[in-house]
């Protein structure tokens, strides 16, 4: 015999997974700022050396 | 405090691994994309075949690469949950790619990527609602197709699972296919996109409107050429902020329409669309606003010793290590799990997307799609 509570229980496993994987893309938006506004004040800081390291010290040929 | 908390996953160290390994091949990818480059310069026969006639820079070696290693090699599970969170740095390194945008280009690529969006994006995903009603389809799996294969694949699937209340099951078969799917055309468009003699803007565009997963068409388009990027970019920038819309009528289409409404059921529009805006994107446009106004102490990507100039030089290793992340973690297996009713529907509409999207480009030609930068 199927279990009443069973099928009220995957509703809310759909919005919990769905909630916490929006929550991580909120996250992950954040980050991304957060990053992007980190190589913004470098840039500003150091454009040179920010420019030569990643054009050509992180190259071997 | 709780807000700095947030941006911490409880264990976040179990990520560090498998970063640690996207990072490294990352580094090896765009190095052998560099050693290739240089000897097809110096005239070497194999790199200018690598180079030229099978296009294998850094976007192919890091996302082939990728497959031949999840699905050959004995990947250590250790690793997956690191190689899960790379693939989203590909989102700083469109934040900024804004520097290379002013807002004349947001205006005239941007209208035409935007009317292409609402006719592709609500003209699919209306399609295959309707279509999935009309073939019984579950109104679960009707929906999360619908908003996957018109919006944004995965993230869209995410979005309306709950409003149409799908099944795991349903969200494993659609994000699946989306993924199958995105992965056929990312693999098969650029080389059709030559066959064809496609411009680099055009190109950019077909991807922005084919391809539905964000990383995957950066992927594409990157591959084919910097002005293909810089066109899919700005076109799927219009994409995805209409993704709380799609959300929206999702609700509205299965739920509100209908009656279906729980008793004591509170649906808040507003917080349904704060919730699901890819918030990413006010970075991009604050770049692109910030780049138009010619400010001098921020100079631009073509004016040497400047922060703007600098900045241009980050992206492509966050899009490597995105690429990185996004090869690493195609397991053939997971794609295996597409199937049933989800397969055909997103076959269909991959198809119709793919075959109206490269005829409209064609139309339209290259000069309203070009990003000039100026």
């Amino acid at each position: 015999m199927a279990n009443p509570d069973t099928s009220d229980k995957q509703p809310h496993l759909v919005e919990d997974v769905s909630e916490e994987m929006f929550s991580s893309e909120k996250r992950e938006d954040t980050w991304a700022l957060i990053i992007a506004l980190g190589i913004l004040l470098l840039s500003v800081a150091f454009p040179s050396q920010i420019y030569n390291f990643f054009r050509n010290a992180l190259y071997l040929f | 405090m709780k807000r700095l908390k947030y941006l911490f996953v409880p264990g976040w160290g179990r990520y560090v691994p498998g970063f640690i390994f996207c990072l490294g091949f990352a580094f090896v990818g765009m190095n052998l994309d560099r050693l290739i480059r240089t000897y097809h310069d110096a005239g070497v026969p194999w790199a200018t075949f690598l180079w030229e006639s099978a296009q294998l820079n850094y976007v192919a070696i890091l996302l082939l690469g990728g497959i031949l290693i999840r699905n050959t090699l004995p990947v250590p599970k250790v690793l997956h949950a690191g190689i899960s969170i790379a693939r989203p740095v590909i989102k700083p390194g469109i934040i900024i790619l804004g520097v290379h945008y002013v807002w004349a280009d947001v205006v005239r690529v941007g209208s035409v990527g935007l009317a292409l969006t609402v006719v592709f994006i609500f003209g699919t995903a209306v399609v295959v609602m309707w279509l999935c009603k009309k073939w019984g389809v579950p109104d679960g799996l009707g929906g999360i197709m619908g908003a996957g294969t018109g919006v944004c694949g995965v993230s869209a699937i995410i979005a309306t699972s709950p409003v149409v209340k799908a099944s795991p099951l349903e969200m494993a078969y659609a994000i699946g296919t989306v993924l199958f799917f995105g992965t056929l055309m990312l693999f098969t468009m650029p080389y059709i996109g030559i066959a064809i003699d496609l411009s680099e803007s055009q190109f950019g565009a077909w991807s922005a409107i084919a391809i539905l997963n964000t990383a995957q068409l950066v992927a594409a388009a990157e591959w084919y050429g910097p002005e293909s990027r810089d066109t899919a970019v700005l076109i799927n920038v219009a994409r995805i902020m209409f993704l709380p819309l799609v959300v929206l009528f999702t609700l509205w289409y299965y739920v509100l329409r209908t009656g279906k409404q729980e008793a004591g059921q509170e649906i808040s529009k507003w917080q349904l669309v704060k919730d699901k805006f890819p918030i990413f994107i006010i970075g991009f446009f604050l770049l692109v606003l910030l780049n138009s106004m010619n400010i001098e102490s921020l100079g631009g990507p073509g004016i040497e010793g400047s922060p703007f100039w600098a900045m241009n030089a980050v992206y492509t290793w966050c899009f490597a290590i995105g690429f990185a992340g996004i090869g690493l973690s195609i397991s053939l297996d997971d794609m295996k799990k597409a199937g049933g009713r989800a397969f055909s529907i997103g076959m269909v509409a991959s198809l119709v997307k793919m075959i109206l999207g490269l005829g409209v480009v064609l139309l339209i030609g290259s000069q309203l799609l070009r990003v000039t930068g100026i």
